[in-house]
This record gives C-alpha cells, sequence and structure tokens, in this order.
C-alpha cells in the first residue's frame, strides 16, 4: 500500500516551469533547473534498471524530493527582486512544494505577480488544500489575472476549496456559463464543473443516492435500489 | 481494503448490510482471476474504466472512493475508512433495525 502511493506520488510529473514573456531568468535559476532534471533523470535510469521490487523499493529513499530544493530557489527569489527570475523561482516553489516555503511563494507571487500566465498549474493544486490562502489566492487571480485561461482555472478551483456552499454552487455555474469551452484534462470545464454541480446537488449527506443500474463482472444486471432495506457500502474500486 | 471488507462481510452476515462495488478495472480475465484469488464475494457493477458510466455519474475522481448508504437509500457517509467506517456501519445497522 505505502509502495503503490509512493508510486503514484513519484509518477506524477515535476510541473515544468513555465515559459512567458520571453523571461530571462538568471544563470543561477537555470542551472538549478539543470541541476534538478539531471539528477531526476539519473534516479529514473537507476529506477528503471532496478530489477526485483524490492531494489525498487529500496530506491525510493533516494527519490530527488523537489521539496529539498525550495530553500535555494527562495534564496535565487530574494537575490533578484522584482526580476522574472524571482516571479519563475516563486512559481517553481507554490507549484512543486507544500509548507511554509509555498506559503512565502504564493504570497509573494499575489504580491508582485498576480497577472503572470503561468499561475494555471498553482490554481489546479490549491483545489487540494483547501484554506484562507488558498481562497485569498484564487480570488486574486480570477479578480486580476488578464488571462481568461488562468481566470478559468482559478474561479473552478475556488468553487472546490470556498467554504461556502451556496458560494460553491455559483461559481460552478458560472464556470459552465462563462468558462466551459476551456480545455480540462480530456474535456472540458464544462464537462468538469457539471459532474461537480451534480455531486453538490445530489451526492451529498442526507440525500437520497441516485439510482445505479448496469452489469455485473459475470454480466447479469442489477440495481442499487434491489438494496433497499440493507446499509450499504457502496465502493468504487480498481484491483490496481 | 480486501481483508477489511471481508471481516465486514463475515461480521455482518446475518445482517441486513451489503457491500456493492463499482469496479473499473478494465481486464475482465484478470479482474476474475483477481476475484478468485482475494476470496472477493461481495457483487460488483462492472464499470470497465475509470471513466465508466457509473464513476463518471457519481463524479469519482478517485479510488477507492466509498459512500454509506442507509436501509432507506440516505447516502449517510462519504469516504470514511477503518474504525470509522465499522462505528458507522454498527450505527446504520441499530437505526435499521430499530425500525
Amino acid at each position: 500500500m505505502l509502495a503503490a502511493t509512493l508510486l503514484v506520488a513519484l509518477a506524477a510529473p515535476l510541473a515544468p516551469l513555465a515559459e512567458e514573456e520571453a523571461a530571462t531568468p538568471s544563470n543561477a535559476l537555470t542551472e538549478l533547473l539543470n541541476e534538478i532534471e539531471s539528477t531526476q533523470e539519473a534516479f529514473w535510469t537507476k529506477f528503471q534498471a532496478a530489477e526485483t521490487e524490492e531494489a525498487k523499493e529500496a530506491l525510493f529513499a533516494e527519490y530527488p524530493d523537489p521539496a529539498k530544493y525550495a530553500g535555494r530557489f527562495m534564496e535565487i527569489a530574494t537575490a533578484n527582486p522584482g526580476t522574472d527570475a524571482e516571479r519563475d523561482a516563486l512559481i517553481w516553489v507554490a507549484q512543486n512544494v507544500r509548507g511554509p516555503q509555498k506559503t512565502t511563494a504564493l504570497e509573494g507571487l499575489l504580491g508582485s505577480y498576480i497577472e503572470s500566465k503561468a499561475l494555471s498549474g498553482i490554481c489546479s493544486g490549491l483545489r487540494y488544500e483547501p484554506g484562507e490562502l488558498s481562497e485569498r489566492f484564487l480570488r486574486a487571480v480570477l479578480e486580476k489575472s488578464p488571462h481568461r485561461a488562468v481566470r478559468g482555472q482559478a474561479i473552478y478551483n475556488l468553487a472546490h476549496v470556498t467554504s461556502d456552499q451556496a458560494e460553491s454552487k455559483k461559481l460552478f455555474d458560472t464556470v459552465v456559463a462563462d468558462y466551459g469551452d476551456l480545455e480540462h484534462f480530456k474535456g472540458t470545464l464544462a464537462d468538469a464543473a457539471k459532474g461537480d454541480i451534480f455531486e453538490v446537488e445530489n451526492l451529498g449527506i442526507g440525500m437520497v443516492a441516485p439510482e445505479i443500474e448496469g452489469d455485473d463482472i459475470d454480466g447479469v444486471s442489477f440495481k442499487l435500489s434491489d438494496y433497499r432495506g440493507r446499509v450499504v457500502v457502496l465502493d468504487f474500486w480498481g484491483d490496481w | 481494503m480486501y481483508p477489511h471488507e471481508r471481516s465486514l462481510v463475515e461480521t455482518h452476515k446475518d445482517a441486513p448490510f451489503a457491500i456493492l462495488g463499482v469496479n473499473s478495472d478494465e481486464d475482465k480475465v484478470q479482474l476474475q482471476k483477481r476475484l478468485a484469488e482475494e476470496n472477493i464475494t461481495w457483487r460488483s457493477w462492472w464499470d470497465v474504466t475509470t471513466e465508466g458510466p457509473i464513476s463518471t455519474r457519481w463524479n469519482i475522481s478517485g479510488w477507492p472512493t466509498i459512500y454509506v448508504i442507509d436501509h432507506e437509500g440516505v447516502i449517510r457517509h462519504k469516504n470514511v475508512r477503518g474504525d470509522d467506517l465499522d462505528a458507522a456501519i454498527e450505527d446504520l445497522l441499530a437505526k435499521a433495525q430499530a425500525g
């Protein structure tokens, strides 16, 4: 189970640094990014060469966690105030790290770079970190970003993290109406938001579960309502 | 998860209780093999992929996702695990049996 969880975490690609507005990051930033890339490549080469599950498991301890580099990115940001290097270093930390350094990076972006077009990835990530800072950051992007695609991610993820249920529904409706055409994973933001609206309206605690009707693994059809009268644990699962 | 589910089935075998799965494995033959190996006796809808119709309708984005539904078909808990899941089931069974 631990191994499976780690694998999922490792499989997530490092969010790339955004290239924008002919950025000329300082040499220090470029060198640090190259260092991370080569360290990562070396790790994966070694990982793929490992022949047994045990050997792979042992290698997890050596994984070059992006969090280890956060301090160096923050040093670059501090040394280059008001430059693309500062902006890109803050974006990298906000996107790849959690904890106090992420908080500092988000506050820095809020203060100086809220109009950057490279904030979509950060907005998506904040969905899983509800809290005052996430809400404040997403609201600021929604209000101030000149980039529609970035605002689309801000409002969609704000709908997820807002603590106000009624606002959540309103925001999802606005996503469908105003940002629905934007691409999101394999579909559009409208597809995603409609699924979320259905969940808010039909899958909440205290609501009658929607009917499920379909075939079991042997091709025999059955329904959730066949089990009325029983307490049901409904488990969405896969053997992976 | 399987050992916990097997123990729930055993514990509540005489009670009005069921585990129902919505399975998103794509390889049916492999899945049937795993059901036998793991002694998974509870019934699942086969949703074929993680983007199958049931998983999509229920807006599932992470697996496993657990809902606990009472004897009247009302959703009572979402994503409870371990001891909390055991307690939730006990509580709902008590209410079901109280009428």
